[in-house]
């Protein structure tokens, strides 16, 4: 392919989660003759299975494709998608950086919802051309003219040029691609300036090393040259460049607005960072792209075999995760009751889930995950500052002077008459209210600001009950604040089991201790004797309820047929056991490790 | 591994005049045009499926064995002849309004020596709301009509946990029972099987206190009254054990035939289709395990703890050169520290308490 800038559009889509991103990125790619239909998968974008099953994009990628203009002109679009997560916000801003333009998925019988809007403010942020563009026009519910003027009252960009498209039935494709080449505009980097790549996302490959995807912003890139990171301070030669078309194909260099990948023999992920800047070893650019941002682990948890003997398998599962991905941070822990295991940090709940269902279905290891932690600062008489994301790790309340706790600023959008439940949920969740603003005739944005332990132990669930799912949430760090905070331990057969500890709010304790034993008490298989379940603040039983013993468990009638149908139901409880863990005298089941978080209330 | 002969027989009928609210057995309404080409099936299946003609139990059961016709009961018992002459044990399966004297009859002119009845609740209007067709007055009348005519040993069936059945109605069963000494009586605590009417009302099994403590109640009237509880669900005067029920237990071989049958020959467990249309095409098998060494252990511990024999320890060694007490003293020695297993005479077998959490110990010993 030939390249001019002028004949280039870089484009993201922003879409709220099934409002049709993926089939609609499909459509492109079969529309410009990117791939045949034989070679898509259902929604070739979004390459992992669990990323297809959950209907969420985690992992960026871009593509590059040519496009035959009824002008005349070829241009070279370069598709870049983006995650559609709240954990990934900045990987989000990232890849719209590296865009002239966004085209906006407004599904034509829901309108615009929060998630769309936070990123369509992303995208203004980094002065995007914004292309709105109604999906579903198919659909006999579907209502275009509606959602143009939701567009324009809600979002506050004109929308008289969105196009009406089916992305499932193909309808419109060909009007919406001539609109990219109309509205979008082309990049306008200065090719003979000093090279300026952003980095909007890497992989690892086994014999390239990291492969980063950059776009170029001004200057250009070719094999051998010496490249810097900016941010990181690493320095590398090139090997290879080249675009993904979505078939690698490498090129001698990628030049000033192109979007591709460089290869550097890069050993280490983490030392590639989104956002990080590549410039000239030896003619480097005097200020890098704005924009960057250290991203950490918001989220920590403990992971450990069930089976002991998996400890090794378990490193290697999250080495080989963690070549992949840079945010995904782990280092060994022990427990006395779990083991050996590790503590990992992760950017939310939905990377901590995605990566443990990974270790389960591609690593095949049984798991057991404690529950999440947040990071919490804590003051030592000593004057000593320490860093806890471990429970059970906290120093005797003695040796405590005072502990902090992380906040997120966090935006709620909901139909009206929800606002009472929603303000009532973060008044109890120790929510700090912020601001409260109309969107539309029927729907209100929330501001507060939340300790991020709350919005992990179950705000999400709580919301979607009190508000029968219409609201949608957004949060972003904000602060750490002091709090009145203590230790919960729960006993397990009268001995304290660590990986069960948590920190909670004082005032909330013992609301939450009985919550959480008659959750456990409700997954503990009951045995020949009676099991007590205790919750206890530095030392002192605040909550007890009893797992009673059993008392019968047997087939009734065991006959010709009966038994090998009991043998397998035998066999199949043998395998469930497997899955349990013996502490003490008392089997625990997987379960049991999660019930501190709950959607189930807490008792009043 | 030596294998001995196959001694037993199960022969399945599974026609019912009425479907039992609870039943999930292979079973389907009675219609003549069925009976007449199945017992045919069933002549051919038990010609090709046994070739020991020295049986020492037979076992026919249902549905309800006694619901055919008197024509086609002849029948089923001229089928079933030549593989019964050396039979010790040879048990029917009864309803008591089915079991008429032409019946009764025929069964002991053809060495029937042991009968089953499902009496299942001595309480009329519990009956009744179960969909069940006699009362308890056909039950004694039934087991007079069998003692005239010479068959004394036999076992009364009885179902604890139905719903609205209390503790002391159980216990008024249980006298009404007694009151008709029985040699043999089967107590079944309810479970609530997919399909059946139960499950679609919604019907809940007994908790698990209720039928704890109505096994114990009825285990301890029955040893009061001289019955022996012998396994988990049965109990017997002295020597009247279940010969046939007693090959299941101590995981011994048997044949099976009929819609539905299980049977276990050599290394293989298997079991007939359900499928009627089928089984009158002659496609009898419908699943085969094979029963490899680990698997005939865990056979051998789960079924051996069921019975008052438990598991002979010498014997365990011999068959599997393997010691299970110490590959699992730790945990049979909580159990028995707990009360709920024993060793007796180099035995080790499951007190009253353990029997009633037999799933749970048999668990434990499994791996």
């Amino acid at each position: 392919m030939d390249f001019d800038q002028k004949y280039t559009r870089n484009f993201s889509i922003i879409a709220h989660i099934d409002h049709g991103k993926s089939t609609l990125a499909d459509r492109i790619l079969e529309m410009t003759g990117a791939i045949s239909e034989r070679e898509m998968k259902d929604q070739i974008l979004d390459s992992m299975d669990l990323e297809r099953e959950r209907g969420i994009t985690i992992k960026l990628n871009a593509v590059t494709l040519s496009y035959k203009s009824d002008d005349g002109h070829t241009y070279i679009f370069n598709l870049i998608d983006t995650p559609g997560h709240v954990d990934f916000t900045y990987e989000v801003s990232r890849s719209l950086a590296a865009c002239e333009g966004a085209v906006l998925v407004v599904d034509a019988t829901q309108g615009v919802e929060a998630q769309t809007l936070a990123n369509v403010y992303l995208a203004i942020d980094n002065n995007l051309e914004i292309l709105p563009v109604i999906n579903k026009v198919d659909l006999p519910s579907a209502m275009p003219e509606w959602a143009k003027k939701e567009i324009e009252e809600r979002i506050g960009i004109p929308s008289d040029e969105a196009v009406e498209v089916s992305a499932k039935t193909g309808y419109h494709i060909h009007e919406l691609l001539e609109s990219i080449v109309k509205t979008i505009p082309a990049p306008t980097g200065d090719e003979n300036a000093p090279l300026k790549a952003l980095i909007f996302d890497s992989y690892y490959d086994s014999y390239r090393g990291v492969v980063i995807m950059v776009r170029i912003k001004d200057g250009s890139v070719a094999v051998g040259d010496h490249i810097q990171l900016m941010q990181s301070k690493h320095d590398y030669i090139v090997t290879e460049v080249g675009i993904r078309t979505p078939n690698e194909i490498k090129l001698k260099e990628l030049k000033c607005g192109q979007v591709g990948y460089i290869c550097a023999q890069i050993k280490d992920i983490k030392d590639v960072r989104p956002g990080d800047t590549v410039t000239n070893y030896d003619l480097p650019a005097k200020t890098a792209l704005p924009g960057y941002r250290d991203i950490n682990p918001m989220v920590y948890c403990g992971l450990y075999p069930v089976d002991s003997d998996d400890y090794q398998d378990l490193k290697e599962a999250l080495e080989k995760l963690s070549l992949n991905d840079a945010s995904l941070q782990f280092v060994p822990e022990t427990s006395q009751a779990l083991g050996f295991g590790f503590r990992c940090g992760f950017l939310g709940l939905l990377h901590m889930d995605v990566i443990q269902e990974r270790l389960e279905r591609e690593y095949n290891i049984d798991l057991i995950l404690t529950a999440p932690s947040v990071i919490y600062h804590v003051y030592l008489t000593s004057g000593e500052m320490i860093n806890i994301d471990n429970p059970s790790k906290l120093p005797d309340s003695s040796k405590i002077k005072s502990i902090e706790e992380p906040y997120v600023k966090a935006n709620i959008m909901t139909p009206k008459e929800y606002v009472g439940p929603i303000m009532e949920l973060c008044q109890e969740k120790r929510g700090i209210y912020l601001d409260l603003q109309y969107f539309d005739d029927t729907r209100m944005i929330l501001v507060y600001e939340l300790p991020l332990s709350e919005i992990v132990y179950n705000f999400f669930d709580k919301l979607k009950s009190c508000t029968k799912g219409y609201a949608s949430f957004d949060y972003e760090p904000s602060s750490y604040k002091p709090n009145d905070l203590i230790k919960m331990d729960v006993l397990l057969n009268g001995q304290t089991v660590d990986a069960l500890s948590s920190i909670v709010f004082r005032q909330h304790a013992y609301n939450r201790g009985v919550g959480i034993i008659r959750r456990i008490k409700a997954v503990i298989p009951r045995q020949q004797f009676e099991i007590p379940i205790q919750a206890a603040i530095g030392g002192k039983i605040i909550a007890r309820v009893d797992v009673k013993a059993v008392r019968k468990d047997v087939l009734a009638k065991c006959y010709g047929g009966d038994i090998s149908r009991k043998k397998k139901l035998l066999e199949k409880q043998k395998e469930g056991k497997k899955r349990m863990k013996k502490v003490g005298s008392v089997e625990v089941p997987q379960e049991a490790f999660m019930s501190i978080l709950s959607i189930d209330d807490e008792e009043e | 591994m030596k294998k001995n002969k196959v001694n037993s027989l199960y022969i399945h009928i599974p026609f019912c005049e009425s479907i039992c609210d609870y039943c999930d057995f292979t079973k389907l309404q009675y219609f003549r045009i069925f009976a007449e080409p199945y017992l045919n099936k069933l002549k051919e299946e038990l010609s090709s499926l046994v070739e020991n003609k020295e049986l020492e139990t037979i076992y026919v059961g249902g549905g309800t064995p006694t619901s055919l016709e008197d024509d086609l009961f002849l029948e089923l018992l001229e089928t079933i002849k030549p593989y019964s002459h050396s039979v010790k044990e040879y048990t029917f399966e009864c309803n008591p309004e089915s079991l008429s004297l032409k019946k009764i009859k025929l069964l002991k002119d053809y060495g029937i020596n042991r009968i089953s009845i499902g009496v299942e609740s001595t309480d009329d209007k519990v009956l009744k709301s179960i969909n069940r067709h006699h009362t308890f007055n056909d039950v004694k009348k039934a087991i007079n009509l069998l003692r005239e005519n010479g068959i004394s040993n036999i076992n009364l069936d009885l179902i604890l946990g139905l719903p609205n059945v209390t503790e002391n109605m159980l216990k008024k069963d249980i006298k009404n029972i007694l009151s008709l000494n029985p040699t043999h009586i089967s107590c079944y605590s309810l479970t609530v099987h997919e399909h059946t009417v139960f499950s679609i009302n919604e019907i809940c099994p007994p908790t698990e206190e209720f039928a704890y403590s109505a096994y114990k109640m009825i285990n301890e009237i029955l040893c009061k009254n001289g019955y022996v509880h012998y396994e988990v669900s049965n109990w017997c005067k002295p020597n009247y054990q279940s010969k046939h029920n007693l090959t299941y237990w101590r995981n011994e071989q048997y044949y099976g035939a009929g819609l539905g049958a299980s049977g276990y020959i050599e290394v293989i467990r298997y079991k007939n289709t359900t499928n009627l249309k089928e089984y009158l095409l002659g496609n009898n098998k419908k699943e085969e395990e094979i029963v490899g060494k680990k698997d005939l252990e865990e056979y051998q511990i789960m079924l051996n703890l069921r019975t008052n024999e438990g598991i002979d320890l010498d014997h365990f060694i011999n068959i599997f050169n393997k010691d299970i007490y110490s590959s699992h003293k730790k945990v049979i020695d909580d159990y028995i520290n707990q009360g709920y297993l024993k060793i007796e005479n180099n035995h080790l077998l499951a007190t009253f308490d353990g029997m009633m959490i037999l799933d749970k110990i048999t668990l434990d010993l499994f791996e």
